[in-house]
């Protein structure tokens, strides 16, 4: 963990000459590879049904709602000391955000409704990295870490419409998220599968550009939201 | 500019926690850990919300409070060049909080907690000068330890809060009614913001003894305003308590804090920008390790829009802890 320190701190200083995030996140991967595949870490599989959406400013009278999605990727753990272990992990996610519009009183009896006029939906490369915190059986873990996201496509369209308008120019590359989760993993050595509910929330406003003109004028949109994640580890050793 | 803080801030977390994971032992850490109270070094503390204790504890706190101002004199309020109101009144303020802390390990905890706070003028006057305020947010934070002798303590971490800020500004939205003589989707009644902010605080206790002891804390932080515009800054605050068991003495089992807490602000149309002052004081019950409860109150000094002193309220409001 030395080597991801200094590579971290490379990474802030070299951040501050302005390199591109890019090269920022690669050096960093770099690091704790190196470091990982010299130590022989657990190596996975991972798959998500996650309901993490856009939040945020949205049009009057509407509001986001994330749809359930899904995901899926590799990972390696690696023990830190003998209840701490690194995780790092190469995802790619599927995400869908609904606006809901809520109609006024109607109908008998009468009551609000909602209903979605458009979805936008984007794709993303997720690289989390975080620790496991594992209890004294080793069977529950705490886990908490940063997620980049990096947007490989974006978007919309409008509710019963075939038409897909993209959302690429709107939209920024690159996000980071905080995570925090808790998970179970159960042990049939060498393999390890695992539950993980885990919380993320995006700490960037991903809104770039001007959005359409539906969205209010300097709108904050952030990503957040819940992700329920299923997955198998195997202990190289 | 935002990328490079976020990479610092996680810098500064990877570093905190690589110092603990290096001094943990290698052996599997017993983590089921026994209720302690707010309690260390044989003082039992009297924690005054919303300053939390440096402490490791899973516990679960709910507070609430009710004030108000005492007799401000609020500005003229012009609307088409006409004085309509030279209001005199009072601004009431409603706040309540939820939260739960985790211990994860001896060493590290992780909370959440709710927050709604609520400001609106308790006439027409003042209810037209000042509007209505609400902030609903939740916080999400991470606690470890960072140092622990016999007498002191000292923890850090991350906090990020995420919320809403909406303001209902009423002699705004006269004037713009007035002027374009039609509502306008440009001149919303309720006018809602989100905002973030990052904060790493750094909070200490030092135990004088079993009748005494001190703790506060200072935090530094990366906020966004609470109005559109304005770029994010930086804020800090800092606080300190000092706090009494009378129980060891009188074998009463009565704790007592007196306070002081600076904390700027985000920028605001409403709450105008600076500082909020406040001076806090605190009885409550200290007799079990278990639960916490405790009555308090609190003396503010706040800034607010067009109102060129700061405004005095005082609130009052009661705070129970369970811990685990």
């Amino acid at each position: 963990m030395v080597v991801d320190g200094l590579v971290v701190v490379r990474c802030v200083v070299v951040g501050l000459f302005d390199m591109r995030i890019s090269t920022v996140i690669f050096l960093l991967l770099t690091g704790i590879l190196a470091q990982n595949l010299q130590a022989q870490p657990d190596v996975g599989v991972v798959g998500a049904l996650h309901s993490v959406g856009m939040s945020g400013d949205a049009p009057n009278d509407a509001a986001w709602s994330s749809s359930f999605r899904y995901g899926g990727g590799v990972f390696a753990e690696q023990a830190i000391t003998a209840d701490i272990h690194g995780v790092l992990g190469l995802q790619w996610e599927n995400r869908s955000t609904a606006l809901e519009y809520t109609l006024p009183l109607s109908g008998f009896p009468p009551r609000d409704t909602t209903v979605d006029s458009a979805r936008v939906h984007t794709n993303h490369l997720t690289i989390p990295m975080g620790l496991r915190i594992y209890g004294g059986s080793m069977h529950w873990f705490f886990s908490t870490g940063t997620t980049v996201q990096i947007l490989q496509s974006a978007s919309y369209d409008t509710v019963g419409s075939a038409v897909a308008i993209p959302l690429e120019n709107v939209l920024r590359k690159f996000d980071v998220a905080l995570y925090i989760g808790a998970g179970y993993q159960f042990q049939f050595h060498p393999f390890y599968p695992f539950v993980e509910l885990r919380y993320q929330q995006g700490l960037i406003n991903v809104i770039e550009n001007k959005p359409p003109s539906v969205i209010q004028e300097s709108p904050v949109i952030r990503m957040s939201g819940l992700s329920a994640m299923i997955g198998l580890a195997w202990r190289i050793l | 500019m935002n990328r490079f803080l976020t990479l610092s801030l996680l810098c500064y977390l990877s570093c905190l926690l690589q110092m603990q994971a290096q001094s943990v032992t290698t052996e599997v850490e017993e983590t089921r850990l026994t209720p302690q109270g707010p309690v260390f070094a044989g003082h039992t503390y009297s924690p005054i919300a919303p300053l939390d204790l440096p402490l490791i504890r899973t516990t679960t706190q709910m507070n609430i409070g009710v004030g108000q101002t005492t007799g401000i004199r609020l500005p003229v309020i012009n609307i088409a060049d006409k004085v309509v109101l030279a209001p005199v009144g009072n601004l009431a303020v409603a706040t309540g909080l939820l939260r739960h802390e985790q211990a994860i390990k001896s060493w590290m905890s992780v909370y959440m907690e709710f927050v709604g706070v609520g400001r609106l003028g308790t006439n027409v006057s003042s209810l037209l000068a000042q509007g209505v305020n609400t902030s609903m947010y939740y916080q999400l934070g991470w606690k470890i330890k960072v140092l622990e002798t016999e007498k002191l303590y000292f923890s850090s971490g991350l906090e990020l809060r995420d919320g809403v800020y909406s303001t209902i500004d009423l002699q705004r939205w006269a004037k713009g009614l007035i002027d374009s003589g039609y509502v306008s989707v440009n001149n919303p009644l309720i006018d809602t913001k989100p905002a973030l902010a990052v904060t790493v605080p750094i909070r200490g206790m030092w135990t004088l003894s079993d009748v005494m002891g001190l703790y506060g804390g200072i935090t530094v932080g990366f906020a966004e305003s609470y109005v559109r515009g304005p770029e994010p800054r930086i804020q800090v605050g800092a606080h300190a308590i000092l706090s009494t068991n009378w129980n060891p003495v009188l074998k009463v089992p009565i704790g007592t804090s007196i306070g002081f807490a600076y904390s700027e602000l985000p920028e605001s149309g409403q709450t105008g920008s600076g500082a909020v002052k406040n001076l806090y004081l605190r009885i409550g019950y200290t007799g079990e390790r278990a639960f916490s409860l405790g009555v308090q109150t609190m003396l503010q000094y706040a800034p607010i829009a067009d109102v060129t002193k700061d405004v005095t309220f005082i609130t009052a409001g009661v705070d129970i802890r369970f811990y685990f």
